[in-house]
């Protein structure tokens, strides 16, 4: 065994000893849950310790034998685009736990199992090279968020949860359907097989739409979104936070993973249809989001519009599109995260989320009030915040190939500051009014604990995004071989559009 | 205009080398650091600090940054005329797929320039602020941002690239924001905060499609690389002369400086922005963010003499910005909205400075103004100190005996907006009009001496309205001169205003300024130079006929008699209100996009929701039944991965052969 399969167990055996404690003993579950995410994290960094940045191909493999009769196998890989992810996964979970630490009151145990089994699910999905094994991670992901929304959720929970349930398990049959085709084809399960398949053009057509709608609903992409605010509005703050920083981020993995190279042909045919809905994402997301009254929805609204930029930047098909996707989901994961953190702040102490319910905040909580606008403008893209250096560079490779998707997903970067700064006017500014608004208190050392490695990461990103791109573009770069457009990539954006 | 030949291409003079930095230069980031460090310091720990301890700090920072832009200043002025452009990498920052955007720095005679005015008006309005904030609960938050401030428009003037400026470009933009809204108490000085960042926002969209197109052009956002490959040194070769892509370029490049600089049609927002604190209306929204745009079409100007189409637009949104402005500050009655107004006016004249390719005329516009729109803000503020923060010109009059120091400082400043010769407003705005007439723009220059009577008459409103006739103080007033701390930056911004232009530029082709630009801004060609019939003794003549005139009438409308406003009737109503271009904005975009916003939020729930897969009746039919078993949670569940587990068997069952 070696280190992907330590990343991935910990959290899994952590899962059984907190299992095994006493329901009472409600302070040894915690700190066990806790303790657990550290470990994986720590465990994540000694992978990225012995990960060869600049090599684009699968590292760190382990490839077991599983269920040879299916041909299928354990086989574990790595590359830069998994790693970021798998890390931008441990990183948050830790924090998730830190932040709700006494926000569940009930069944805590099974809160704490659920969410380390969903951290083993998420990191299962970026670091199996195995077709079924990878299926199988994709949907165990779905039981503990299911449980996370249905048990632990606001008022609306049931329906929200069984809404999620039924889009994603939807979506995922489909991929099921052509994972299945493909395995008639190989006679295996592996990745790297499938890879190297030449799928005629014909069944490439129904495989990527098969694999597409699954990740799409996972995006969200426009029109499959609406089972996201109603999960995001009923979820608990933590079930929030892991599903905009790190379940949305399946989708995009998937597509990269998947639907760039083994359906080359189609992808390249889709990118019109693709790139239409994301942009009607990203602007429709907006307009929507800015409608709000629930706080929480409008962050969620915001995820639809911000992922709508990721996509756009994977099937930009051009080195700096696809690297600044990747890039932009890890921003994405830290800012929304973020965001919906701070948002669960204020719910513990007010107990609503509605927007109008608050008022000149900035006056009653301005450590609180300060750190939400730094997150604000990170979700903003101001330039040397994290947000920036990801969707900038998306743009910069949409544009090279389709200029009209780049205006006018240009447009997006004034929709964002309109509903993010309106709703920062009406909770933050203007007098302080009722007596709820006067008693709000201001974070707490703990809450403010969790937020400074964000905000550190935020800042950090903006500033040096270096290595974050050092690592990815390395394996985007192999990954836009079999689509056949990395010469083109390579001049990049960078084709003369206009000289004359 | 369209027969005058721009054979830019050959550009001769223009110096495009670079050097590597030497002596003071390389220090320049100390300039970044100095004020970095003020705000960290004063916005984690300023509180505890408290009053005045806090300002002493972000004040320090702010006077370190201009002695060090002094001694680079004082290096260039020591280096030969063609070995002063200087480039000071610090890291890498966006590499990717070919595109490549590190943080460095530039420094050559144009952002020399800009150094001194940001750090030495700055550290002046840092200094006057401990006065005027005194007292405020958040007096050290407002330091904080003022050197927040301070950090982005350095880094905006000295960033390498169009991307580099940009992070200034919104830096300043966010302190300008939450300056704006610093007593956001106050809802509408909150909304006014927010309409400035999103009337600049939109901006900022044709800024970044400008970038884009600038990177599938040029292949790469640096103005000046040592390899010879910038923007501004490949320009001519790139780009056709009067071709599609400069013109292009410049529209969008056209459309961020419009936001930023308060340009028709985005001008709206920076009339709003008078609810921040005076000093920032100062330092901010005169002097320096909002020249901004100026400085980027200076900077880009090799962009922009490649097609007369983008300059000539350049040009006349500026006119037609000064003439729209100066109208509306006419029958503005609040001390600092009149000046609002009236900067939006005057950007407009660097507007046609820079558009008709007098790109020093511009930037000497740019300086005076910072002297003594700088000061007649912070005289305002003087005056609001006062009278306890009263606004209303016509519950002042008579001010010049109980703050003399304000009076005839305010004094120098009217006369150098006026322009009254010898006081700097003068000089620069003569040689913008000279400019535009001798280019060949004559209509841009006529509507130009038609705003320079209407500034005259306006400012000299202000100014008999504020100081001069009878005392409208209400009764409860007791007016007193203000505290040295401000005061002081009041007289040495007077030196400045009244001294400044005959320094900077007296001699129009060959003074200080112009052989300090020549070369580091592209130079337009011979053959666009059309001598008018009247020469350069004449266009000053004019010049100076119209400021009396302005002032003249003025003086015979408010000053003979009672003070009172006798402009009136229907057109004076309209120009009261603005023009109504608020209100029309308010129908377009708030009401009507709010109307389309919730019609797409009702489509969002009842038809997208509904409508894609039949999920809405789907999932309620199911939650329904959910609900009514005991376990409903763990059936469901369970029923999920059934369907799983079926649909893998069949559809496996049906590969297999």
């Amino acid at each position: 065994m070696g280190i992907l399969s330590y990343t991935l167990l910990v959290p899994l055996v952590g899962a059984a000893i907190v299992g095994a404690l006493d329901s009472e003993d409600t302070d040894r579950i915690r700190w066990a849950g806790l303790a657990t995410s550290i470990v994986a994290f720590v465990v994540s960094i000694v992978m990225l310790l012995q990960f060869d940045i600049g090599d684009g191909g699968f590292q760190l493999q382990e490839n077991l034998r599983w269920i040879p009769t299916l041909g299928a196998t354990y086989h574990l890989g790595v590359d830069g685009i998994s790693l970021v992810l798998v890390l931008l996964t441990t990183f948050l979970t830790p924090l998730v736990l830190i932040a709700s630490w006494d926000d569940v009151k009930e069944r805590l145990k099974g809160y704490i199992v659920s969410f380390l089994v969903l951290e083993a699910a998420v990191i299962g999905v970026f670091l199996s090279l195995d077709l079924l094994l990878f299926y199988i991670w994709w949907e165990v992901m779905l039981v503990p968020m299911y449980l996370i929304i249905g048990i632990w959720g606001g008022k609306n929970r049931r329906y929200a949860a069984t809404k999620f349930f039924l889009y994603t398990l939807l979506g995922g049959l489909l991929m099921l359907v052509g994972v299945l085709w493909i395995y008639g084809q190989t006679g295996t399960f592996s990745y790297l097989d499938a890879v190297n398949l030449d799928i005629a053009v014909e069944a490439q057509r129904w495989l990527f739409w098969a694999f597409l709608v699954a990740f799409a609903v996972k995006v969200p992409v426009f029109p499959v979104h609406t089972w996201l605010p109603d999960a995001h509005t009923e979820a608990p703050t933590g079930g929030s936070v892991i599903l905009a920083g790190v379940l949305l981020k399946m989708g995009g993995y998937g597509m990269l993973r998947y639907s760039l190279p083994l359906f080359p042909e189609a992808t390249q045919e889709a990118v019109p249809v693709v790139f239409t809905l994301s942009v009607i994402g990203i602007l429709y997301g907006a307009i929507v989001a800015m409608m709000q009254k629930d706080i929480k929805k409008l962050v969620a609204y915001s995820s639809v519009s911000h992922m709508g930029f990721v996509v756009l930047g994977i099937f930009a098909l051009n080195t700096v599109g696809v690297s600044a996707g990747v890039v932009q989901m890890i921003n994405h994961g830290l800012s929304t995260g973020a965001l919906f953190l701070l948002v669960g702040f204020l719910y513990e102490r007010r107990h609503t989320r509605m927007i109008n319910a608050f008022g000149g905040l900035a006056k009653q909580t301005p450590v609180y009030a300060g750190l939400f606008l730094v997150v604000a403008l990170s979700s903003i893209a101001l330039p040397g915040l994290n947000g920036f250096v990801g969707e900038f560079p998306i743009l910069l490779g949409t544009f090279a190939v389709n200029r009209w998707a780049g205006v006018l997903a240009a447009f997006g970067a004034v929709l964002a500051a309109l509903y993010l700064l309106w709703a920062y006017q009406r909770m933050f500014h203007g007098p302080v009014e009722g007596a709820d608004n006067e008693n709000t208190s201001d974070l707490k050392p703990r809450e403010i604990a969790v937020m400074v490695p964000l905000i550190v990461l935020i800042v950090g990103i903006g500033i040096y995004p270096k290595p974050l791109y050092d690592a990815v573009e390395p394996s985007v770069d192999r990954l836009l071989g079999p689509v056949g457009l990395v010469e083109a990539a390579e001049t990049g954006t960078v084709a003369p559009v206009g000289q004359e | 205009m369209d027969n005058v030949l721009l054979l830019a291409a050959e550009s001769k003079g223009l110096v495009t080398e670079t050097y590597s930095a030497t002596g003071a230069v390389e220090f320049a980031w100390l300039i970044l650091a100095l004020p970095l460090v003020g705000f960290l310091v004063t916005i984690l720990y300023g509180k505890r600090l408290g009053e005045p301890t806090a300002a002493y700090l972000p004040t320090a920072m702010s006077t370190g940054a201009f002695v060090v832009s002094l001694a680079i200043w004082f290096q260039l002025l020591g280096e030969e005329a063609s070995h002063r452009r200087f480039l000071v990498p610090l890291f890498d920052w966006i590499k990717v797929g070919g595109f490549e955007a590190r943080w460095e720095l530039l420094i050559d005679p144009l952002t020399a320039v800009m150094l001194l005015v940001v750090t030495g008006v700055g550290s002046l309005i840092h200094l006057y602020s401990i006065g005027y904030m005194h007292g405020d609960e958040r007096f050290s938050h407002f330091f904080a941002y003022l050197n927040l401030f301070m950090l982005s428009m350095l880094m905006l003037v000295m960033g390498s690239s169009l991307l580099t400026l940009f992070v200034g470009w919104e830096g300043v933009g966010l302190s300008s924001y939450l300056l704006i809204g610093f007593w956001f108490e106050k809802r509408e000085y909150a909304t006014a905060a927010k309409k400035a960042f999103i009337t600049n926002r939109v901006g900022d969209v044709s800024f970044m499609i400008a970038m884009f197109l600038a990177v599938g052009t040029f292949g790469t956002l640096d103005f000046f690389r040592a390899d010879g490959t910038g923007i501004a040194q490949v320009a001519p070769e790139v780009l056709a002369i009067g071709g599609g892509t400069a013109l292009a370029l410049g529209l969008l490049l056209l459309g961020g400086a419009a936001a930023k600089s308060a340009q028709i049609p985005l001008y709206v927002w920076l009339p709003d922005a008078m609810a921040g604190p005076t000093p920032v209306s100062a330092l901010i929204h005169a002097a320096t963010m909002v020249t901004a745009g100026v400085y980027l079409v200076a900077r880009t100007s090799p962009i922009f003499v490649q097609n007369i189409d983008a300059m000539a637009v350049v040009a006349w949104i500026g006119v037609a910005t000064a003439l729209l402005a100066a109208l509306i500050a006419i029958k503005q009655d609040d001390i600092k909205k009149i000046l609002a107004y009236s900067t939006v006016s005057q950007l407009g004249y660097m507007f046609v400075g820079v558009g008709a390719g007098g790109y020093t005329e511009g930037i000497f516009h740019l300086v005076t103004h910072a002297f003594f729109k700088g000061l007649l803000f912070l005289a305002a503020g003087s005056v609001m100190h006062a009278l306890a923060n009263e606004a209303n010109v016509w519950k002042m009059g008579g001010l010049r005996k109980v703050m003399p120091i304000t009076f005839w400082t305010s004094a120098v400043a009217w006369l150098a907006i006026s322009g009254v010769p010898p006081f700097a407003g003068f000089w620069s705005k003569d040689q913008v009009l000279v400019i535009a007439y001798e280019h060949g723009f004559r209509a841009i220059w006529a509507i130009g001496v038609l705003v320079a009577v209407l500034t005259a008459f306006y400012m000299s409103r202000w100014f008999f309205l504020i100081f001069l006739g009878e005392s409208r103080v209400e009764s409860h007033q007791h007016p007193h001169e203000s505290p040295l701390t401000m005061t002081l930056p009041l007289m040495l911004l007077a030196v400045a205003s009244a001294f400044g232009g005959m320094l900077i530029n007296l001699n129009h082709f060959e003074g200080p300024l112009a052989r300090w630009l020549g070369g580091y801004v592209a130079p337009v060609q011979e053959e666009m130079i059309v001598h008018g019939p009247l020469g350069e003794g004449a266009l000053i003549a004019i010049s100076i006929v119209a400021a009396v005139v302005g002032i003249t009438l003025a003086y015979l409308v408010y000053l003979r008699g009672p003070a009172r406003e006798r402009i009136t009737g229907p057109v004076a109503e309209v120009m009261a209100n603005k023009f109504y271009v608020d209100e029309l904005y308010e129908a377009i975009f708030v009401k009507l996009g709010g109307r389309m916003a919730d019609f797409m939020t009702w489509f969002d729930a009842n038809v997208v929701d509904g409508l894609v897969n039949g999920s809405a009746t789907v999932t309620s039919a199911v939650a329904g039944r959910v609900r009514r078993t005991q376990t409903g949670l763990v059936r469901s569940y369970v029923a999920g991965i059934a369907m799983g587990a079926v649909a893998l068997v069949v559809v496996f069952l049906a590969q297999v052969r």
